[in-house]
């Protein structure tokens, strides 16, 4: 139980800044991030087998993180300002950063989600798959859609040429 | 090379995750198409800006989540899974005391026909309706008291003359004579 106890414990403390991250970088999520890092793992603990047999406990939790937030944004009414929010003041200098802040923002949600997972959480393709339950495959289309999309909002004539 | 297959792996090259052999080629292939070599420049300043972008909100979540209240959490989770266990025991001893005491005192419920009684060791009318709906080939109470119906008449335990014979749960019980 000891040794049971002190893996999870383990596995919290290298998981639970990224997924705090995760939750606080979406706006509806920020003010519970915390809360909701609690559920995930509770969730997690209620099926302790499957947690221990998982390929990749991060992609695991990061599963249970996601349908975490897809619950509480369900359960909740919009929220106002997040306490943390994405768009930070932090590396203004580069003014096409607020271009791609609004045009990362403006991506299809599927995309938009596999980016933040592999630019974020630095999960590898196979990771993302398991999180989202999706093909490999389809992850890396979504990711490649998602780049070019971004490509041709910074350089527009390359939109043009294509 | 198709236009498409080269951007994919271009987009790959700038995320990092193309494999060292690919990359090799695809270096060499760069260095001969300048026009090619731009456009891997641009997508690699386009994922540079993406997680530069995305950076300021990885940063803030950086600082150490407390540990205790997950300590505190953990700590009620064990605690209920234990008790739940431990329910889940006591409702099955409970049921089994229930069950023990009946037979023990006599008392047939009202759902136990006359085979089940007989199974249990207690006179019963071995005439009573619904036994051949019960013989239906599978294990029952009632199809395991067919077999002994005399004692079970005579109001003997069948449990005293005999003994249960059981190879496989999958096959039906027999009786086997005590010698």
């Amino acid at each position: 139980m000891d040794r049971a106890n002190e893996q999870i414990e383990q596995s919290y403390r290298d998981t639970a800044p990224a997924l705090l991250a995760y939750f606080r970088n979406q706006p509806a999520l920020a003010g519970a991030a915390e809360d909701l890092l609690q559920d995930t793992f509770v969730r997690a603990l209620q099926h302790p087998d499957r947690f221990e047999c998982a390929v990749s406990r991060r992609a695991y939790l990061f599963g249970i993180a996601r349908h975490v937030g897809i619950d509480a944004l369900r359960r909740a009414p919009p929220a106002g300002e997040p306490a943390d929010s994405q768009i930070s003041p932090v590396a203004s200098e580069d003014g096409r950063l607020e271009s791609m802040r609004i045009a990362i923002a403006e991506l299809p949600l599927m995309q938009r989600e596999v980016l933040l997972l592999k630019l974020q959480q630095e999960l590898s393709y196979e990771e993302i798959a398991e999180v989202l339950d999706i093909p490999v495959g389809t992850v890396r289309s979504r990711l490649h859609y998602a780049v070019l999309r971004l490509r041709n909002v910074l350089n527009p004539s390359h939109a043009y040429e294509n | 090379m198709k236009t498409e297959t080269l951007e994919a792996l271009l987009i790959d090259r700038a995320l990092g995750v193309l494999a060292p052999e690919v990359g090799e080629l695809l270096e060499t292939h760069l260095a001969a198409n300048p026009d090619a070599a731009r456009n891997a420049d641009n997508l690699a300043e386009t994922v540079r800006l993406a997680r530069a972008a995305t950076a300021g909100a990885r940063t803030a979540s950086d600082r150490p989540v407390p540990i205790e209240r997950f300590r505190t959490t953990l700590r009620t989770q064990r605690r209920q899974a234990l008790i739940w266990d431990v329910s889940k025991l006591a409702a099955c001893l409970v049921v089994g005391l229930a069950l023990g005491s009946i037979s023990r005192s006599g008392m047939v419920p009202a759902n136990v026909t006359g085979n089940s009684a007989a199974a249990i060791g207690l006179p019963a009318d071995r005439d009573s309706a619904g036994v051949a709906a019960e013989r239906n080939g599978f294990w029952s109470l009632a199809n395991f008291a067919r077999d002994v119906p005399e004692h079970a008449a005579s109001g003997v335990s069948a449990s005293s003359r005999f003994r249960l014979h059981w190879d496989s749960p999958v096959k039906m019980p027999h009786l086997e004579e005590n010698l």
